[in-house]
């Protein structure tokens, strides 16, 4: 579990539950002990009252009339007292009946206070205290009911219970929201470098919380950097060709140039020198051209099929303009750009010029997303090119898909641009291989690219 | 047939130049981007050779500039830079054809060729009017199929100009324009010399003289 937001959220969470379990906790027992001391204080005074209203007769004791409240008379009231003289129950209210209160062994000037049970599975809280009156020792036991007072007790705490968890419930709620809102500020960084790697952008949006923007503006610094680079590569290939292949181009004249009739030596030199010229050539034109291929991953520009395939038809026909030739091309509409733009042209480009050398009136282009039992597989690309020209027989056949390996096999007109796209298929993860077009009767070549 | 070479590596323009006079063309050179320009823009050129990398304007500027001036005189890119994507930028600034270096002057002259009887609307792979047809590889006149005529240099660049524009009113200042170089003087009669000749060869019919306007080349007799 790696993701920030849940790591929050369940952290958050506990720590408010363990919050709410605490308050509980401590509210009930404050609650307790506050209404335990309230009663205690009025039973206090209870048993002040009691006290003057004992008269002690030399070793007798006896209660004056009319001095206590009735409710010591009513059974069962709730309100309860035993008397006792040197440990010895004798006198108890009238309201306890046949029951009694027990009493504990005490000193004088001694008080305990505590929960008891009374008649009637009444709940008591029992206050015991001991006196020296005229030389008599006196224990009095005073004890009231709490079931009211609990009843009371029991619904604040359901109430309490039930606010709280709504509480905790809203809590953990605009917990996150607030989370999910925070997060929700990351989620333009994501969207952005989803469409960079497909190439829609070229770099992030800065607008971002400043915990991730040294990230992003690191990312950025990068890609940059990478951009310029491969420009810089690539410019630097182009000036290197450029400046190369006028001194050949010289060369090609002069060796081809020559009308004289030499003697036989310097005329084999002369075809061997012409040879080397065009070894020269083809070196320079296919490690030039794979140097500049920038592969996949790269944050360049992206292949437009849609857009961009036309475009390349245009230039084909141009170039071979001398020819009524008649492209077919069928392009899945729903595809998104893959691929560098520019390997993308050198590949489709050298695939057309090979099929426009060879094919007698049509070619078919088609190009598609993999699709594998009606399922279309992602990050693969489907390239499709047939023409009517003549069939390749079986040999030549399996003799094309290794043609390219060596340079100085590719020397007919399905050479150097069969090495290009063989290099660029390479470099894409992808598969080449080539049979008879069985709609065309020509060479039909199926390409399957990895894009991702 | 008149073409501009544009070309900064002056070894290769003056042997290209060498190679395209003897395949009957009159070409001018220039060296740079900006002279390209205004040479395009002010003579008549039939086609221009266009190098991509120029000094001080590079190639495909210049195009999209001609371009932009609604000069569309037909352009075959000559370029090092040969890769697809460039041939695209290539062909959207406004080229005719492209053709990477290094290439064969062969190669070279069939695109001029071919480009020149597209940009005059002939089809095909000769040049042919009615039962004449021309030989541009040998530059003779082969007519009715088996009969063949020698052509000297100017006489096959005057009748190569009069059969991709048949049927057209050219004046002499046209002509002259077309089958020499820039620094041909233009007062001289020697285009009515040529004319002379080729009535010779091919029959008076052929070529008619619009007193005071020019010469119309009879497409059919």
């Amino acid at each position: 579990m790696n993701s920030l937001e849940h790591r929050l959220q369940i952290g958050l969470s506990t720590s408010l539950l363990l919050l709410f379990i605490l308050l509980w906790f401590v509210g009930q027992q404050s609650m307790d002990d506050l209404t335990h001391e309230f009663v205690g204080s009025r039973l206090d005074h209870d048993i002040e009252s009691l006290l003057t209203a004992l008269e002690v007769n030399s070793e007798t004791i006896s209660l004056k009339k009319g001095k206590m409240p009735t409710v010591y008379q009513q059974p069962f009231s709730g309100h309860y007292f035993v008397i006792a003289v040197n440990n010895i129950t004798t006198l108890h209210s009238r309201s306890l009946w046949d029951h009694s209160l027990a009493m504990p062994k005490l000193n004088p000037g001694e008080r305990i206070l505590n929960i008891t049970d009374g008649p009637r599975n009444q709940k008591l809280l029992q206050i015991s205290m001991a006196f020296n009156k005229e030389g008599l020792n006196i224990s009095i036991a005073l004890a009231e009911d709490l079931s009211a007072i609990n009843i009371q007790k029991i619904k604040f705490k359901k109430y309490f219970l039930i606010l709280s968890s709504i509480g905790l419930i809203l809590l953990l709620v605009l917990q996150s929201v607030i989370l999910r809102l925070s997060f929700k500020r990351l989620e333009p960084v994501l969207s952005d470098i989803k469409h960079l790697e497909e190439g829609e952008l070229v770099k992030l949006s800065e607008n971002v919380p400043s915990e991730v923007l040294p990230l992003v503006r690191e990312v950025n610094h990068l890609l940059i950097l990478l951009e310029k680079r491969l420009e810089r590569s690539r410019n630097a290939l182009g000036n290197l060709s450029h400046a190369l292949k006028s001194p050949l181009n010289l060369l090609f004249q002069y060796l081809y140039g020559y009308s004289d009739k030499p003697d036989e030596k310097s005329h084999s030199n002369l075809i061997k020198a012409k040879k080397q010229v065009e070894r020269i050539n083809q070196l320079i034109n296919r490690e030039l051209k794979r140097a500049r291929l920038a592969g996949k991953g790269g944050s360049t520009q992206r292949f437009n099929a849609v857009q961009e395939v036309p475009e390349l038809i245009g230039v084909v026909k141009k170039i071979y303009s001398h020819r009524e030739l008649i492209i077919n091309t069928q392009i899945d509409k729903t595809m998104t750009t893959f691929g560098d733009r520019e390997d993308m042209l050198e590949l489709i480009g050298n695939l057309l010029d090979n099929a426009c050398k060879w094919a007698n009136h049509t070619i078919n282009l088609i190009i598609s997303r993999e699709i594998n039992n009606s399922d279309i597989v992602p990050d693969k690309i489907n390239i499709i090119i047939e023409d009517d020209g003549q069939s390749i027989k079986k040999e030549q056949l399996a003799s094309l898909i290794h043609r390219g390996s060596r340079l100085d096999e590719s020397v007919d007109g399905h050479g150097l641009g069969l090495s290009i796209i063989n290099d660029i298929v390479k470099l894409y993860a992808g598969t080449i291989d080539f049979k008879d077009s069985s709609s065309l009767g020509g060479l039909q070549v199926n390409i399957t690219i990895d894009i991702k | 047939m008149r073409l501009l070479l544009v070309e900064d590596d002056k070894e290769l323009s003056q042997t290209l130049q060498k190679e395209l006079s003897g395949k009957g063309f009159a070409v001018d050179v220039a060296e740079n981007g900006i002279d390209a320009e205004f040479m395009g823009d002010e003579e008549p050129y039939d086609m221009v050779i266009l190098d991509l990398g120029l000094p001080q304007r590079s190639g495909l500027e210049v195009l999209s500039n001609w371009r932009k001036k609604e000069n569309n005189l037909p352009v075959i890119i000559l370029t090092a830079r040969d890769s697809w994507h460039e041939r695209i930028d290539g062909f959207k600034a406004g080229a005719d054809d492209y053709l990477g270096k290094p290439f064969h002057v062969e190669e070279l002259v069939m695109r001029i060729q071919a480009l020149l009887r597209r940009t005059h609307n002939k089809v095909g792979g000769s040049l042919q009017c009615g039962a004449l047809k021309l030989d541009e590889e040998y530059q003779q006149l082969i007519i009715k199929d088996h009969e063949t005529l020698q052509l000297t240099g100017t006489e096959f660049r005057l009748l190569r100009y009069f059969m991709l524009n048949p049927g057209k009113v050219l004046s002499k200042t046209r002509l002259t324009e077309h089958v020499y170089e820039q620094d041909f003087d233009k007062d001289s009669n020697l285009i009515e010399v040529y004319i002379r000749r080729l009535r010779e060869k091919l029959g008076k019919e052929r070529i008619v003289t619009r007193r005071g306007q020019g010469y119309i080349f009879m497409d059919t007799l």
